[in-house]
């Protein structure tokens, strides 16, 4: 508790916002490791119709994470999210490997917006704790992250009920966000 | 002609909503819901829907009747199951309505069920489809000489999608002769099955051991799920198609187990290697792992498995190696840096960004170069004043020959 109060206090001074988009397939978890980040617990969740937004306040920075409803229908609303957006975290269910291809193809659509080109990409390759899940290189080569030129991306193994990976990839982003790279 | 029925999401929902069992969520009676599991044929409120959902796909796939895209495979699975079959089924397994979620949808009975909606919707639909999978078909069914049934739902399976829970390898060849009885008994799909149907019983029973039916415990929950695919070597995709048919005939004949068929099954090109790896460890679920693997295949391939074994994470830096220099040995090298490491960013691997380890080696550069310019610049010094020495020789020499020489 004290850590986090001096955090919060030195994140007074000098501190440094950042809007963040969570975005993946329905059911991917998004929602889950939103709650995991911000209250540090797991939370039951029913499926997101519309978003989530939280702060969460990490490394100085000042985290507005948004979590936007999954479902096939309301993908297309993401858009509306997109600008001022300095990075994405892409939520992939680990054990989903039926629907990689789709989570892939979501995923590059993505990155093809023109008011997402500065944004840097964190990768969750979530659900590590369901048996079958695929570890971070095959969610790697699955979601063809190879084809990303221009763009500093990382792809973390995370289960959000273990709370696992989480953190570190939020401190990937934030040393990438410092470095200038959003 | 039935397919183009089930290609309209609507129609097909306006249809079995209308029907009263639907118009109750499965689990807690809720009215009116809009949420299913695709996995069981059921609809759930969006509430029942948050606990199927955490269960994992492997157990219960969910999908919102408004919300989300629905395949013909997946609605034709809704239109097969339903409610009111779901919960006679489970009922005759001993599990009544107020269970609590996980357990039931855990259990024997619910994994029995998974296997009976799938093998009934893929030779559904490969009955529509007809042909186009009939080589498949052919040659795994002849392939799996010991089970006659298995093979005529198996080659349906092929050419439909066969995105279906892979429980069934889980459940090894047990009593087959059970779940046969078990399904005439059971007033399941009754009207539904046909012949065939009988068959694919059979091979259910092939499954199931005959205990585990009625006893209903919840057991190994895990069984349906996929081999992780770190344990397949990946070979690319190109080959797959006629390897893949030779292997599962082999794997057939020499387990006479379902399994064989049922990995075939799955469309995507798997890696020959991991049916062997699969099988190789009695891992429950190889039959996901190679359809994973397969739509996972890109031309890279392992690349990334290979280098990232055991990396926490990848970051684009890491997998593309630093533009300016010939990457790939700074790469491996960083990634061996890294392997255990619970993460692995860009700049660790290649030290661009403005990463330590890198700003020491660009630092260490400039002081070599730095070095190496100091020392060139002194000798061309020297050199220049040496040859500046000569020139000036030279000239008094040639003045003083030229006057020698005038005078």
């Amino acid at each position: 508790m004290g850590i986090l109060f001096t955090k919060m206090f030195s994140s007074l001074f000098g501190n440094k916002e950042a809007r963040i988009l969570v975005l993946g397939l329905d059911n991917a978890g998004k929602t889950t490791i939103l709650y995991r980040l911000q209250m540090g617990e797991v939370v039951s969740t029913i499926p997101t119709i519309g978003f989530n937004v939280e702060t969460v306040q990490y490394n100085n920075i000042k985290f507005q994470v948004w979590d936007l409803g999954g479902q096939t229908s309301i993908r297309p609303y993401w858009r509306c999210y997109f600008p001022n957006t300095q990075a994405i975290i892409y939520v992939v269910d680990s054990s989903d490997t039926d629907r990689l291809v789709i989570a892939k193809d979501e995923f590059h659509a993505i990155l093809e917006e023109e008011e997402l080109k500065g944004a840097v990409v964190l990768i969750f390759a979530n659900k590590q704790d369901l048996p079958g899940a695929l570890d971070d290189a095959a969610i790697t080569e699955a979601l063809e992250l190879h084809k990303i030129k221009n763009r500093q991306w990382a792809i973390f193994k995370t289960s959000a009920i273990k709370g696992e990976g989480l953190f570190e990839g939020l401190d990937w982003l934030s040393n990438t966000l410092k470095s200038g790279g959003g | 002609m039935a397919s183009e029925i089930f290609n309209d999401k609507t129609a097909v929902f306006r249809k079995l909503k209308a029907k009263a069992e639907n118009k109750m969520c499965f689990d807690c009676n809720a009215k009116n819901p809009t949420w299913a599991s695709v996995t069981y044929g059921i609809f759930l409120c969006i509430d029942c829907s948050a606990v199927h959902r955490s269960l994992g796909v492997h157990i219960s796939f969910v999908r919102s009747t408004n919300l989300d895209s629905w395949t013909p495979e997946q609605l034709r699975t809704m239109s097969f199951g339903g409610n009111n079959r779901a919960q006679v089924f489970f009922k005759q397994h001993g599990w009544t309505d107020g269970g609590k979620i996980e357990a039931k949808y855990t259990s024997r009975a619910a994994e029995l069920y998974r296997h009976i909606l799938t093998k009934e919707v893929a030779k559904s639909m490969a009955e529509e489809a007809g042909l186009p999978s009939s080589p498949v078909a052919s040659q795994s069914g002849q392939a799996s000489n010991g089970l006659p049934d298995v093979k005529t739902h198996e080659a349906p399976k092929e050419n439909s999608i066969a995105r279906k829970e892979t429980p069934e390898i889980a459940a090894s060849p047990k009593a087959p002769h059970t779940y046969v009885t078990s399904t005439v008994k059971k007033p399941l799909g009754g009207a539904k099955k046909t012949g065939k149907t009988g068959g694919l019983g059979a091979r259910k029973l092939t499954t199931k051991p005959s205990e585990s039916l009625y006893d209903q415990k919840p057991e190994e929950p895990v069984a349906p799920v996929p081999v992780p695919s770190s344990t397949n070597s990946t070979p690319t995709a190109g080959s797959s198609f006629a390897s893949r048919f030779e292997y599962v005939e082999i794997v057939q004949n020499t387990e006479t187990n379902p399994t064989g068929a049922h990995v075939i099954s799955h469309i995507a090109p798997p890696k020959s290697s991991n049916f062997f790896s699969d099988f190789g460890m009695d891992n429950s679920f190889p039959k996901r792992t190679s359809s994973n693997s397969s739509k996972v295949q890109i031309q890279e391939t392992d690349e990334a498995r290979k280098k990232f074994t055991n990396a926490k994470s990848i970051s684009s830096a890491q997998f593309f190696g630093d533009q300016n220099r010939s990457a790939d040995v700074d790469a491996q090298a960083s990634l061996q840096k890294f392997s255990g490491s619970a993460a692995i960013s860009s700049a660790d691997l290649f030290g661009d960004r403005g990463d330590p380890a890198i700003d020491l080696n660009a630092s260490d550069l400039i002081n070599r170069l730095s070095f190496q310019a100091q020392q060139d610049i002194s000798s061309l010094k020297n050199i220049a004043g040496e040859t500046g020495k000569k020139l000036s020789s030279l000239a008094s020499n040639l003045m003083t020959d030229l006057q020698d020489r005038i005078l």
